[in-house]
């Protein structure tokens, strides 16, 4: 029917119809290569990276962070792949050798500070830990940083989720910024009577249930008239369903995730060599 | 022929004393702007509710009689399928944006994509509403970012667009400013015009007085006066029900007080002024 | 028994509704309590209403949402979903169980709520992070280790006391709410409606006690 539709139809699409049959649906890229990668291609590839550091020790791990932070570059977000794996894994990583190394009791005395004693075993073992915890961090960060909520959602829908799965999770990251901004406004009204700098715990502790009670029971109330809303606007009505956008999956995609699933085999295969060797 | 007909509707809420709607019978021409007036408590809400299938298929409860649209009988269908049928449209703004929308396009879109009209047409369709209801120039904002007022002009071209032939409309204008409602209040007629059937629930009786072609005056779970708005306005029901009269109504009534009699029931201020002026007033004595 | 595992039906509009709601006031109170400096998180008043309104699954997906929510500004809150969901799990069977009903029941709800919160924290950290990690609860089992105190018992002491205030306030609080929805509002919620239906039955019962003579005769 028009000229998009180049790659083969899948035949398969759940409840929606396909959206590459209409010059009137728009494709969502990015423009960058690889935060225009097919969600699924996106989630496979930090899973992979994520086991893959899970399975083998420090070595890897450290592979594993350097492709994570040169996929974060290609895709235009060295900058906070840094930020916030400095502030966060990098950090935890660091209490996790130094909490091993001094309270893991350990026959090999490394040295002694204060009440600690470091132990060699101590040290190993907390070396294993956080390589364990910056590897699966750092496939984590690297999906923060090229998976788009929007593409994701769209790409669930075309792979025939249920539309009330994609609602919750298009819904939840809408209304957290709105329930912010109420809360804000009773916020105000509280620091006004200066309860939040206020020294008494009893006094910051009986402040919070009338700020944030509310805000919930409000928010329950209109719940019902919002299932009707969406009721009267066909959310349950059976059949199919347009998208006016769609992400592509394109053969590329597809060979990448097998390429992955292949390399995981191999890597499960060595892993379990080198256990029985 | 008519639009909405309901026979002999009985209905009780779970949980609720007694019946909210007693042996209502009601029938709605095609096209027709019907409105429900009547105090607070009176069962307008429930009465749309039946119209859409909400109550029972939503609310539960005991339901007894029948509901039809265009001559179908709602029980058979499913709560999502008469969404073709009847649009509804509630009193908060605030509680009828999708919640999944980034814009007021996607807004309006969201109806039709769920009812799977092909993607051309849907933009066809958005432009129009967009046009049509005077929100063109917020296509891109979030719904969340609109003022009441314009969110319910949002919330009813999302529902317009859909082009059910019946809408119900449920004091849309109640949270709103005077020149918001008669925005809403304008919209309402495009879509009348349209050759839809409305009806609506509001308690501006100025406003009611001037659109309608017939009014309902519901009491105590009953219909208790039904007819043009001239009929229900002075009947005594509508009094003793503590309906606030239009302002022109009021006025000519004072006027009769006073000796003046003003032929007819005029339903707005200007006709009142008309009428008056018209030389065809009878000054006793 | 067999309505506990119809999952999909616990997954009506209204209950899909309401996860998006509870992930926003998990984050809220969450940001609330630390705004307001107190010693708790009260980081779950969400899933707690929830999974009391629509029971376990429903609860165990807005656990587990928040948490992945929680994520995305720090990445190592993430295998505390698991846990998030369980708890919510918990809850929900709890309030199917009719757990939640009167004082006597809410104090043994608490008390199992925290234990199952204490066993997974404990079992969690141990797996995931090797037992430490920066958190308030691990650096204090850290400190009573060296005071001498053996690595599980310090464990498993300094989770219940962090616990134990947190979850007897979540719990109250989920209460408290649930207590003023109307009961009209509860009856639309799958588990909700048990809250609704024993409070009309204590409604009937009073007015059965103060007219004792129509009693027998309505019955
Ligand atoms: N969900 C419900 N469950 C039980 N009772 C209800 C429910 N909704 C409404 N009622 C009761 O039914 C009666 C009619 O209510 P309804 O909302 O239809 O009135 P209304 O005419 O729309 O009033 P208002 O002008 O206040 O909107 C009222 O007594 C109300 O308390
Ligand atoms: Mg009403």
């Amino acid at each position: 029917m028009s000229a998009s539709a180049v790659s083969p139809a899948r035949t398969s699409r759940g409840s929606y119809s396909d959206p590459r049959e209409s010059p009137a649906t728009e494709v969502l890229r990015t423009g960058n290569g690889v935060r225009d990668l097919n969600p699924a291609t996106q989630l496979s590839l930090a899973g992979g990276l994520a086991l893959t550091a899970v399975l083998f020790g420090p070595l890897c791990m450290v592979i594993v962070v350097t492709i994570c932070l040169v996929l974060s570059a290609l895709a235009g977000r060295a900058r906070p792949f840094l930020t916030l794996f400095t502030r966060t894994i990098l950090i935890l990583g660091i209490a996790i050798v130094a909490l091993q190394t001094f309270f893991v009791p350990g026959t090999t005395e490394l040295f002694s500070w204060w009440l600690f004693t470091a132990t060699a075993e101590g040290l190993a073992a907390g070396i294993q830990i956080a390589s364990r915890v910056l590897g699966v961090g750092a496939s984590v960060i690297l999906l923060i940083q090229i998976l788009n909520l929007d593409r994701l959602v769209l790409d669930m829908e075309q792979r025939g989720m249920s539309p009330r799965a994609t609602y919750v999770i298009t819904a939840t990251v809408n209304i957290i910024p709105q329930m912010r901004k109420q809360m804000g406004v009773i916020m105000d009204a509280q620091k006004s009577r200066g309860v939040e700098t206020d020294s008494n715990l009893w006094v910051r502790t009986q402040a919070f249930v009338p700020t944030i009670g509310p805000l919930i029971l409000n928010s329950i109330m209109g719940v019902e008239e919002k299932a009707l809303t969406l009721e009267s606007r066909g959310f349950s009505a059976t059949g199919t369903r347009t998208s006016l956008r769609y992400v592509e999956d394109r053969p590329r995609d597809k060979r990448l995730r097998v390429l992955i699933v292949c390399a995981l085999v191999a890597i499960i295969g060595v892993r379990i060599v080198l256990w029985i060797l | 022929m008519d639009s909405v007909t309901l026979t002999d509707v009985t209905y009780t809420y779970p949980g609720s004393e007694g019946p909210v709607l007693r042996d209502i019978n009601l029938s709605i021409r095609a096209g027709e702007f019907c409105s429900i007036i009547g105090p607070n408590g009176a069962g307008k809400t429930t009465l749309c509710a039946a119209i859409r299938g909400f109550v029972p298929k939503f609310y539960k409860g005991d339901f007894e009689g029948t509901v039809r649209i265009k001559g179908e009988d709602i029980a058979d269908a499913s709560i999502g399928e008469i969404a073709r049928d009847v649009g509804f449209v509630f009193q908060n703004p605030f509680t009828q944006m999708s919640g999944i929308t980034a814009s007021v396009y996607d807004e309006l879109a969201f109806g039709l994509r769920n009812l799977g009209v092909p993607p051309a047409q849907i933009r066809e369709r958005v432009e129009g509403m967009l046009e049509l209801a005077g929100i063109t120039a917020f296509r891109d904002r979030d719904p969340f970012q609109l003022s009441g007022g314009q969110q319910q002009r949002v919330a009813l071209a999302a529902m317009l667009i859909m082009e059910q032939d019946v809408i119900v409309i449920d004091e849309p204008t109640s949270q709103l400013d005077p020149q918001s409602t008669d925005d809403v209040f304008a919209l309402i007629e495009a879509a009348q015009k349209q050759g839809r059937t409305i009806v609506l629930v509001e308690h501006k009786m100025g406003h009611v007085a001037r659109y309608s072609d017939r009014v309902v005056l519901m009491g105590e779970g009953r219909i208790q006066a039904i007819g043009t708005p001239a009929d229900v306005f002075t009947d005594p029901a509508a009094a003793s029900h503590g309906i606030t009269l239009p302002e022109s109504i009021e006025l000519a009534q004072r006027l009769a007080g006073h000796g003046v009699t003003v032929p007819g029931s005029p339903l707005t201020v200007p006709a009142l002024i008309g009428a008056l002026s018209g030389g065809s007033h009878h000054v006793a004595d | 028994m067999s309505k506990l595992f119809a999952i999909k039906q616990d997954f009506t509009l209204m209950a899909i509704l309401l996860i998006p709601i509870a992930v926003a006031v998990n984050f809220v109170g969450g940001s609330l309590a630390l705004a307001l400096k107190l010693p708790l998180y009260l980081d779950s008043i969400g899933t707690f209403i929830v999974a009391m309104l629509a029971g376990p699954w429903v609860g165990g997906v807005t656990g587990f949402l928040s948490l992945l929510g929680v994520s995305i500004t720090d990445p190592t809150s993430l295998p505390w979903a698991v846990l998030a969901a369980l708890v919510g799990v918990v809850v929900g069977t709890l309030a199917r169980g009719k757990m939640f009903l009167t004082w006597g029941r809410i104090i043994s709800s608490i008390g199992i709520i925290v234990l199952v919160s204490v066993a997974l924290v404990v079992i969690m950290r141990f797996l995931f992070f090797g037992g430490f990690t920066t958190s308030g609860s691990s650096l204090v089992a850290a400190a009573m280790m060296t005071a001498g105190m053996p690595f599980w018992f310090a464990q498993v002491l300094s989770s219940i006391v962090s616990e134990i205030p947190d979850k007897t306030i979540t719990v109250l609080i989920a209460v408290f709410v649930i207590r003023s929805i109307s009961t009209r509002t509860l009856l639309k919620f799958g588990t909700g409606s048990i809250f609704a239906e024993y409070r009309t039955a204590r409604k009937a019962k009073k007015k059965a006690a103060a007219t004792p003579v129509a009693a027998g005769t309505t019955n």
